[in-house]
This record gives C-alpha cells, structure tokens and sequence, in this order.
C-alpha cells in the first residue's frame, strides 16, 4: 500500500510575517525585532500569521488531485513548498518519483535565444537531460507546430506561438509527478483544450497530477480528488466532486446583499439595485434592469482608483465583468466615499445562481489593492421576453444574445 | 519496477545542512547557463569578442600613459603595458563574477520563484562564462608578451604559463567567495546593492594592479595576501606570464587560506538564504 502513495504531506505548516512582503532595509529589520520583542512580552505575536497549517494528505499514485480554495487560502503557498521554491517552517512531505512543476510555462526563455536554443534551455530548467531533449526534440517541434520561425529569437514570436513553444516543451516533461498550477488558464480555447487532453493522459500513463485552480468546473472535469484548503488549512479531502460541492456551498456570499469587506483603512460593498425603487434585490429577473452598485471608502484618500465588478457561475467561471476604464468612467480618487454604478440593462444573464464579487486597482498596476471574489450571490429567474409565451429557462445557457427574432416566409 | 527517487521536503535546519549533490546532478544545466550568457553576450553586437580583447587593452593604454608615463609609478622593471595587462585580467574577472552574482536573486527573481533547481548553479555558470571571457584576454595577453620578447623587452614565456590554468581556479574560488556572500547579502538588505560597485572600485586600489607588489613593506605582504587574497592571485599571474614576481611561499598560503575561509563562508550563507529568500524578495 506503501508504495502507492506518490505525494504524501505531514503537518507542512508556513508562517509569513504580515506586511513583510518585499525587501526588508537593515533598518526595518532593527525595528520589527523590536516590534516581535514587545509582542514576545505581551505573550502574542499579531505580525505573523499561518500562510499554511498543519496541512497533512497523502495523494495515489495515477491519481489527478485539484487543490481548491480561495485567494490566500495557501494554494500556491503549497505548491511553492511542494516544488522547493521555498522551505515549510515544519512539517515534512515525500514526493515519490521525478518531479516536474509548471507553476508558468517558459520560465526562463530568453529573448535572445531562437527557438531550439530555448528548448533546450527550458528542458533543462525544468528538470531535463540534454540527451533526452535531443530524443524529444522532434516531437516537441511537432507539437508547437509553429514551423519555421523556429530559428529566429523568440522576442521575435507572437504571443501566441511563444506560449505553444513553451507548453510543447512542458507537455514533454513527463515526470512521474505533475505539480501544475493555473499556467492552463493562458491562451485560447483550442490549445487549452489541448493542454488539458496532455494532462488526461499524463493521468492515464499512470502519473501523479497536483493541479491548483480556481476553476471548479475544470477541477471536476479533471480530477478525481480534490484538497480543499481555507486559511491555510486543509478543510476537506476527498472525491473531487463532493469536496467541490462542499466548497460551493460554504463560498456561496454571506449574503444577497453583500456586507462590507476589506479594512477600517479601504472597503468595498457591492450591491444590486432596483434602479426604480432603490431596494436591493437577491433574486433578479431575465431581461430586467439593475444596477450593479460599487460604494468605496477609505480613510486615507485613495487616488487613481480602477473598479471593477465580475460575475462568476456557481462553478466559479467567470462570465462577465465591467470594468470603471472600460465603461468610460475615469480614473477617480476615493475621498471619504464613493459609489460607482455599473447600470445593466436588459440583463442577458440566463436563469440560474452567480456570484458577483469586485475588485479595486490603481491605475496601472496589477495586483488588486482590494478584492473579494464572492461579495454576493444572486439568483436569475426565469422571465419570458418580446412578450413571448415561453420563458427563458436554465437549460438554455448562461447568456442569451440575440435581441429579438422574426419569421419570413419564403415562397 | 525501479526504484523511484524519493525526494523529500522539510526545513533544513542549521548553517551546515548542505548538499551539493543535487547541483552536480544539474550540472548540465550549468553549462547551458554559461552557455546562454555568452552566446547572448554577442548577439547583435559589432565587435561581438572584440570587444573583450579591446577593454584591458585600451586601460593598458591609458595606465601607461597616466600612471607610468605622467605619475611614474614603478612597473617591476616589467614593460608598463604587460604588467598592467597581467594584472587587469585578474582584476577585470573578479569584478565581472562580483557583478553577476551579486545581484543573481534580484535579476533571477521571475525565474526562482517559478521553478526549482539548486540556486548555486547560476553563480557556478557565471564563473564559467566569465572564464571564456578571460580566456580570450589570456591569449591577447600572450601575443603581447610574444611581441615583447622579440623586441628583446622581456625574456618571454615558460613552461610556467602552463600553471595560469591554476590561477584561474584560485581566482575563480575567490571571485565566488565574494560574490556569493554578496549575493546572499543583498537579496536579505537591498541597501548593500549600492556597496557593490563600490567595493569592486576600492578592490581596484587595495589590490596591486597599478603599482608593484613590493611598494608594500615587506613586513606586511602576508597580512596583505591574508586580507586581500586578490594581491596574491595578480602575482600569481604575474609569475606565470612574466616570470617574474615577489610572491612567497607564505603569501600564497595566506591568499589560499583567506580564500577558503571566505568560499566556506559564501557557500553556506548562500545555501541558508536560498531557502527562503523567495517568500521575501
């Protein structure tokens, strides 16, 4: 039985010191000694916290387990302790077999290099021989299917055939443990698809698959397991389908209103309105009018500031956002309070559970100053349009987008 | 079936919980690095290698004119332009390996917090790179003595120039030594980046590049190999392409000894920030 375990975990645990972050100046280092020496005498310590807890699992050999949580639930953390990229504080884990990790594909191209320089780069970065690059080189060729550019530099290349050269390369790793991250989520529908048949098979060949994602439908689709973590703990393991389940369920929004979330400093709450009335509303009709509302507030004025509202399908696929830029609301700053309305009309959403969350930005950067994924869930329901007698229904789809219809009789 | 490796995942404990065998295991990945800075080096440049045997050439020609010509400063009874030559190489490798290293976890920052292997690897490829670099400095080196021996300047090569080949081995020790504890150093405190091209300057000056050994009083040139190992190694290339030098037997073993300290030192401080350095950087 042993030896058909292929990842086991103990007890990993991590601690991150808060706001730690970065790059610590020898003078910052002077002062949160002291600050961690006045917390030791009060017998508490506020500026550390678990990224990850006592997270113990064990995985089967062949099997494809999906890691599951949300943002900051140590996800990634994991998988950084489970490729070395960085030591657990405690704890212990026996990965058995070769390990291959794609937490990005490419890692480690140069731009100077021209395509077969880069694969073999790249191999060998992400754990190959150079004979057995030589061996593969022709398949991998194959797979990229980008022809002849392959002996100009690949600053030269498209987006697109940079990222089919580099999952080629990664497609052929073949290691007897796969430690993927969400690098599946880049590039267009058809090499995802592709991308996901590689990593059916790789589970078919008898290989372990660890696969992090925030796309549940895509966790279901291809795992048979599942690892559900929440602050750092593990919370759940099991089927893929049960813990999914499970983890809907409890991420399903505090509730149809939407509370305040983020901090004394910045917070956000997003609500949806009867634009007529004003009342909040839960359950919203096919083809009816609402207002997406958005108040912010910060204690500090906040400049520069980029909304952003996304709704997401009860499996956590994102179906829609809008975005402050995009709908011709300019960067604005936030003194006290503000709301931004983001008015939907006729709403195209098909009946059905979504989950609405935000995200705050600053003009040009990329990382979210504040966010929360599932603010507040709503129901669609069914409403019929054009005065029609039969109403749109779930079975139809997520979106409708025709607008109307018509007959014309052909003689 | 065969056996499958095991690898294991815990906190290593301690300043001497190291092993090296994993980057020995990676060792062709080494080489693909060095392999990669020096082709990358010459891509789309003029000159491409030229310009590498045009540097120390062109400060032999400036030192020669300033410090010899105007200030007057002894060359060991060596034509001026072949003892700063002798000298600049060595010089000119260790602060090329201290510049590369130094920053190694800042530059590589995309790439290390992505993927595995042993961090050492790119300080290890650097020095190889860097040596092709003083290879080819090397053999402008060599013609210039050859030229010089058939003005009758300089009595010319030996069999000693075979011994450059442990030079570079000492050096190459040396410039890791630094380079890996300011590597480790800086990725911690971003403030010592700043400490790092000013360090390679002062090294230019406590080191005998421009002047002769023996303008330090012989009563201090152990203390001075002991403290700058530096010293010791342009001598010892001085001695292979002169023929000449002022180095004991005592000097080389302070040099060597500094050395060892000092890469034992950057070794396993490397290996201790390495652990962890990604959660911070």
């Amino acid at each position: 039985m042993q030896d058909k375990v292929a990842i086991e975990a103990r007890g990993l645990s991590k601690k991150y010191r808060r706001g730690a972050i970065g790059m610590s100046s020898m003078r910052e280092e002077i002062s949160l000694f002291l600050a961690r020496r006045r917390d030791q005498r009060q017998g508490q310590s506020n500026s550390e916290f678990y990224a990850l807890k006592d997270i113990t699992f064990s995985v089967p050999a062949g099997s494809v387990c999906g890691i599951i949580g949300r943002n900051g639930s140590g996800k990634t953390t994991l998988l950084k302790v489970l490729t070395s990229i960085t030591e657990p504080e405690e704890g212990e884990a026996r990965l058995k077999g070769r390990v291959g990790s794609l937490l990005e594909i490419g890692a480690g191209f140069h731009p100077e290099l021209d395509g077969i320089e880069n694969i073999y780069l790249n191999g060998a970065i992400l754990g190959m021989s150079k004979s057995e690059i030589t061996s593969k080189l022709d398949r991998i060729i194959q797979f990229a299917d980008i022809g002849a550019v392959l002996e100009t530099p690949v600053k030269r290349y498209s987006s697109g055939m940079y990222v089919r050269l580099a999952f080629a390369i990664a497609a052929h790793l073949d290691p007897d443990i796969l430690l993927v991250d969400e690098v599946l989520a880049v590039g267009d529908a058809d090499f995802q698809r592709k991308s996901l048949a590689k990593m059916k098979d790789a589970a078919g060949e008898g290989r372990t698959v660890l696969f992090v994602s925030h796309n549940m439908a895509m966790v279901r689709q291809l795992c048979d397991m599942a690892v559900c973590l929440a602050d750092g703990r593990l919370k759940q393991i099991g089927a893929s389908s049960s813990v999914i389940d499970t983890y809907l369920l409890d991420s399903t929004p505090r509730s149809v209103h939407g509370e305040r979330t983020g901090t004394e400093e910045l917070w956000g709450e997003l609500r949806i309105l009867e634009p007529s009335s004003g009342t909040p509303c839960g359950h919203l009709k096919f083809g009816g009018d609402y207002d997406f509302v958005l108040r912010l507030g910060a204690k500090e004025p906040f400049k520069r500031a980029v909304a952003q509202v996304s709704v997401f399908d009860q499996e956590g696929a994102l179906i829609s956002s809008f975005e402050s830029l995009a709908e011709g609301v300019d960067q604005f700053d936030i003194r006290q309070q503000v709301e931004v309305v983001f008015n939907v009309r006729s709403l195209g959403l098909l009946p059905g559970t979504y989950v609405a969350g935000y995200s705050l930005y600053t003009w040009g950067e990329d990382q979210a100053r504040l966010s929360d994924e599932a603010s507040l869930s709503f129901e669609v329901v069914a409403a019929t349009v054009n005065d029609a007698y039969w109403p749109y229904l779930r079975e139809h789809g997520i979106v409708r987008l025709s607008h109307s219809a018509e007959l014309r009789v052909i003689d | 079936m065969t056996a499958k490796r095991i690898t294991i995942i815990r906190r290593r404990s301690g300043w001497f919980d190291l092993d090296l065998r994993p980057a020995w295991e990676r060792r062709e990945l080494l080489l693909l690095f060095a392999q990669r800075d020096v082709v990358v080096r010459h891509k789309q440049t003029l000159l491409g290698p030229g310009w590498l045997a045009l540097q120390p050439l062109v400060w032999a020609v400036v030192f020669t004119v300033t410090i010899s010509g105007v200030a007057g400063v002894s060359t060991a009874n060596q034509p001026a332009p072949l003892f700063y030559l002798s000298g600049l190489i060595v010089w000119s490798y260790f602060s090329q390996v201290i510049f590369a290293t130094s920053q190694v976890f800042i530059e590589n920052e995309d790439l290390f917090s992505k993927v595995y292997f042993p961090r050492i690897i790119v300080p290890l490829s650097s020095l190889i790179s860097t040596a092709v670099t003083l290879l080819i400095q090397f053999s402008v080196v060599v013609v210039f003595v050859v030229a010089f021996q058939w003005m009758g300047r300089t009595d010319g090569l030996s069999w000693r120039i075979v011994a450059f080949a442990l030079v570079v081995l000492h050096l190459a020790a040396f410039s890791l030594a630094v380079g890996l504890i300011l590597g480790a150093s800086t990725a911690k405190y971003r403030d010592l980046r700043f400490m790092t091209p000013f360090l390679v300057q002062v090294s230019m000056f406590i080191t005998p590049v421009l002047y002769p050994f023996t303008a330090i009083p012989e009563q201090y040139r152990v203390a001075a190999s002991l403290a700058n190992p530096l010293a010791a190694i342009v001598e010892e290339s001085r001695w292979c392409l002169l023929g000449e030098s002022m180095l004991t037997p005592g000097q080389l073993v302070a040099s060597l000894l500094t050395t060892s300290i000092a890469l034992a030192c950057g070794v396993l401080l490397y290996q201790r920030v390495e652990r962890t350095v990604m959660d911070t950087i």
